[in-house]
This record gives C-alpha cells, sequence and structure tokens, in this order.
C-alpha cells in the first residue's frame, strides 16, 4: 500500500472509531441516569466484617463507603431538579407522596418556631425513599468511629428529609459513646430531642452535657442559658456549672463556664 | 564495603525496574485523584486525601515489595549471575544483606516520591502541609521493608509462587492477628485456643505499624507508640534475617 492510502486508511479509522464512541457514550447517557439512580446499593456484609475484610485500610474504607452514601443518598432525595424524583413522579407515585404521613412540630409550642423554619424540619419528602442510608453510615462509622461528619450528616440532614428520628438518635448516640470528648454530639442530640420529640428536659440535660466539652462554642451556652432561665432552673445550672468550674484544670472550659456563669447571673 | 558495592548495584538494578516505575506512577496518579474523589466528599476532601494517599503509599509500597522481593535472590540463580558473585571474596550473608539493603533503598526512594505527592495534594487543599503524617509514612516503610524480609525469608526455600502466597497470606494474617487475641480472651473455653495464641505470638502484628487513622484524625496515641513500632518492626526485620541467612548459607548451588 503507497504511503499517502496508509495514512488516508489511518485518518479515516481514527474519525469513523471516534464518531462510533461518541455515538455508544452518548446512548449510554441516555439511559444511565435512570439505570444509575434506581441502582440498589449491593450486600454489604455488617461493619464489623467489614473492619476485617478492610485490614489496615479502615479508614480508606470509611471513606468509600461514606462517599457511596452521601451519592446515594443525593440521587434519592426528592428535590424538584433530582433525576430520581422525576423517574418516580414519571412512574406516578404522586399520590404516595401527598399521603405521606408528615410528624406535627412539636417544638412549636416550647419556642414558637417560624413557619418557614417548621417547613424546613418537619417536611420528610424523602422518607422511604433512602431506606440504604442509615445502615450504610452505620457500616462507616463501626470502620472509622472518630469520623464525626457522617454522624452529624445522618443524625440531623438525613433526619430532616426522612423523618428517622429513631435512626438519628441511635447514631449519634453511638457517635458520642465513640467520641465523649466532642461537644457537636450531645449538642445534636439536644436539639432532635427539643426540635423533633419536644422533650426539653432531655435537651437540658444534653447541652449541659456539651457546654463542658473543649471547643463549644459560646451559642451553646447561650442556648442553655435561655433554657435553664425557661425552665426555671437557673440555680441548678450555676451550681452544677460551678461543680464543673471546679473539676476541670483546661483554661478554655474554664472560660467558657465563667462566661456562661456571668450570662446566667444577668439574666436571673 | 562489600555490603555498600553490593546494595549499591542493587539499587541501580530495581531503580530501573519497569514493573516498579509503573506501580509508582500509578500510585502517585491515585493520590492526584484523590483530589477529585475528595470533591464527592461533602467537605472532607483533606481527610480522604490523606487517607488515599498513606493507603496507597503502603499498597503500592507493598505491591513493590512483594514482586521484586520475591525475585530478588531467584533471579540471581536463574540467570546464574550467583557464581560470578560467590566466586568473589564475598560472605554469602554479604550477598543477602547487600540486596536487601539495595531493595530497601529503592523502597526508600519510592516512599519519598509518594510522600512529596501526598504533601503536595495535602498544601494544594488546605494550603500548608501536614507533618503529622510523618510517623505514620515511618511505620509504613517499616512494614514495607518487614514485607520484603518476609518475601526474601520464603523465596530462600519455595518457589516464588509459593513465596508471594506465603508472603500475602502473613500480611493479611498480621493485620487480623489482634482479632484473634481478642477471640481467645472472648472464648477462654477453647481446647484450639493454643493454636491462636501460637499464630498471634509468631505472625507480626502488623497493626502494631499501623497509625495512619490514628496521624489523620489527629487521635491521641498510645504513649511511644510510632518507638515500639519502629523497633517492633526492626525486631521481626533481623530475626528473619538472621533466619535467611542461616538458610542460605546451607543452599546448594548446583
Amino acid at each position: 500500500m503507497k504511503p499517502f492510502l496508509k495514512k488516508t486508511f489511518f485518518v479515516v479509522a481514527i474519525i469513523l472509531l471516534g464518531f462510533e464512541i461518541h455515538w455508544t457514550q452518548s446512548a449510554m447517557d441516555r439511559h444511565r441516569v435512570i439505570r444509575f439512580v434506581n441502582k440498589r446499593p449491593v450486600f454489604l456484609p455488617r461493619g464489623k466484617i467489614l473492619k476485617w475484610i478492610s485490614m489496615g485500610y479502615r479508614g480508606l474504607a470509611a471513606d468509600w463507603l461514606w462517599i457511596e452514601s452521601v451519592l446515594y443518598y443525593g440521587r434519592r432525595v426528592t428535590d424538584e431538579d433530582n433525576p430520581y424524583y422525576v423517574y418516580m413522579l414519571r412512574k406516578g407515585i404522586e399520590e404516595e407522596f401527598k399521603n405521606r404521613p408528615q410528624a406535627s412540630p412539636v417544638a412549636d409550642s416550647i419556642m414558637g418556631l417560624a413557619k418557614d423554619l417548621s417547613h424546613i424540619l418537619y417536611r420528610f419528602d424523602s422518607r422511604g425513599l433512602v431506606d440504604y442510608v442509615y445502615p450504610m453510615l452505620d457500616r462507616v462509622t463501626t470502620l472509622d468511629p472518630h469520623f464525626i461528619t457522617p454522624y452529624i450528616f445522618g443524625g440531623v440532614y438525613v433526619l430532616m428529609e426522612t423523618g428517622e428520628i429513631e435512626a438519628s438518635i441511635k447514631l449519634l448516640q453511638k457517635g458520642y459513646r465513640a467520641n465523649p470528648e466532642r461537644w457537636q454530639l450531645p449538642f445534636y442530640l439536644g436539639w432532635i430531642e427539643w426540635m423533633y420529640k419536644g422533650d426539653i428536659e432531655k435537651t437540658y440535660k444534653y447541652l449541659l452535657e456539651a457546654v463542658r466539652k473543649e471547643g463549644c462554642p459560646r451559642y451553646v451556652g447561650d442556648l442553655l442559658a435561655g433554657l435553664s432561665e425557661k425552665l426555671g432552673r437557673a440555680e441548678l445550672t450555676k451550681r452544677y456549672l460551678k461543680g464543673l468550674l471546679e473539676s476541670t484544670d483546661n483554661p478554655e472550659i474554664k472560660k467558657q463556664i465563667e462566661k456562661l456563669l456571668r450570662q446566667i447571673e444577668n439574666k436571673s | 564495603m562489600r555490603v555498600w558495592a553490593v546494595s549499591l548495584n542493587t539499587f541501580k538494578e530495581t531503580i530501573r525496574n519497569r514493573v516498579m516505575v509503573n506501580i509508582l506512577i500509578f500510585a502517585i496518579g491515585l493520590i492526584l485523584l484523590s483530589l477529585v474523589i475528595g470533591d464527592w466528599s461533602m467537605g472532607q476532601q483533606v481527610k480522604v486525601i490523606k487517607d488515599f494517599g498513606l493507603s496507597a503509599m503502603s499498597l503500592f509500597g507493598l505491591l513493590i515489595a512483594i514482586f521484586i522481593g520475591i525475585r530478588l535472590m531467584v533471579q540471581e540463580f536463574e540467570q546464574r549471575t550467583i557464581y560470578v558473585i560467590a566466586s568473589k571474596p564475598i560472605h554469602r550473608w554479604e550477598i543477602l544483606l547487600g540486596k536487601y539493603l539495595g531493595l530497601g533503598i529503592t523502597l526508600a526512594v519510592n516512599v519519598i516520591f509518594m510522600s512529596l505527592a501526598l504533601w503536595g495534594a495535602d498544601l494544594f487543599m488546605e494550603g500548608k502541609i501536614d507533618f503529622g503524617l510523618a510517623p505514620a509514612i515511618l511505620l509504613i516503610y517499616i512494614e514495607i521493608l518487614l514485607v520484603v524480609m518476609l518475601a526474601l525469608f520464603f523465596s530462600s526455600f519455595v518457589s516464588p509462587n509459593l513465596s508471594a502466597i506465603f508472603t500475602i497470606l502473613v500480611f493479611i494474617i498480621g493485620h487480623l492477628s489482634a482479632f484473634l487475641r481478642d477471640y481467645v480472651q472472648l472464648h477462654p473455653e477453647n481446647s484450639y485456643n493454643w493454636v491462636l495464641k501460637l499464630i498471634y505470638w509468631v505472625v507480626p502484628n502488623l497493626e502494631m505499624l499501623n497509625i495512619k487513622m490514628a496521624v489523620v484524625e489527629h487521635l491521641e496515641r498510645p504513649p511511644h507508640a510510632v518507638t515500639y513500632g519502629f523497633f517492633y518492626g526492626i525486631g521481626y526485620i533481623l530475626i528473619l534475617l538472621v533466619f535467611t541467612v542461616a538458610i542460605f548459607n546451607k543452599k546448594d548451588f548446583k
């Protein structure tokens, strides 16, 4: 074959193959969205077994499952621009969406929540559509018990979409057992007790625990001060905080508690 | 001096190995890819990059250790170059130690390159370099050296394929041996517990050399975890070296 013909053949072949790849890719993309979102996560062994299997790479395995959980959750949340939502609507489940039970905003009577806020907290649009997210987050947190974000993600953000109160509490309590030094976990547990269960006694208990942790921000103390005033517990809170003050050597926590004490004294 | 000459020669030989260069490029590529993967993790990019980086360093380091470690002495016999070396005024243990140190230097260069890639990705993401990862990298290197020694030990008396299988098995058991100890404590009534205890004490507990999760999440480590891990690894390497030298000295070169 002449060199010119050889080159021409080569160029034509590349162009044709390029078109062929482009065509197959586009064809796959047209069907991908539905197939992809409708995919259920594969069966995974329990967290303890995953711990064995992942050997010295537990952090890596936890990250991988975490990303899988976030992607799975993202694909199934019922936002209007989410292809899964569109797919479910096309399948004709509008009625199911309408009839899905909504929780009553119990916290309204306590703090007089604004309507917008209660709409956000009690929408629960994705109830029943993200049934694998808690089992997946359970595995992530078994593999890496000190990875805080999955607890907060499951305990707060997923809760807002699904209304799975007990599953959220269970996940946050698991995190609190594994990370007793982190303020975020009792804080969010207290938040659920308040906003979703209306149990301010338990909220009060959790906030008292949160304020003694290192790095606890000021607003948690503000919340506790407000709550103790509301419950008529200012004296009890002051005594508790004074006890805490004596029991800790940490200057950061001391400073935080002293500030909180002054705040409660000013209010009462 | 003679050990140094052999190790320098081994270093030059192994650094040119195509398999090793490919694995190294792949590992660095994976570390850089974690920049993209981290983007899907809801604000956990830095954690993901560090986890991916350290795990890639360990996994690919081990791959190089197993595949090159096993061939290290075997190829000398296959290519019959061992006769040339052994005919020189050099002890057998000097050949073995020189070969081992040579590969050790090559692996150190690999670990340094992978660490630079990881720290570069970290600098890009966090705006600073987390030198707190260094103890984990040191222990990963010790683990790789221990696996090379295991590969050399097994390849001194079984075929290359079998020694690869044995090395991988010891690596797996080594990471699970803490579970064996826990199992014995939970079920003290089992009659076969002595077998599990024997495995626990004979097989190196590679979890002693694993502080990846602790450095990434800045967790409190047991006191002197790095020092104990370092000397634990070195102790096993030296014991295996003595056994391997003993077998190598008895080996018939014909």
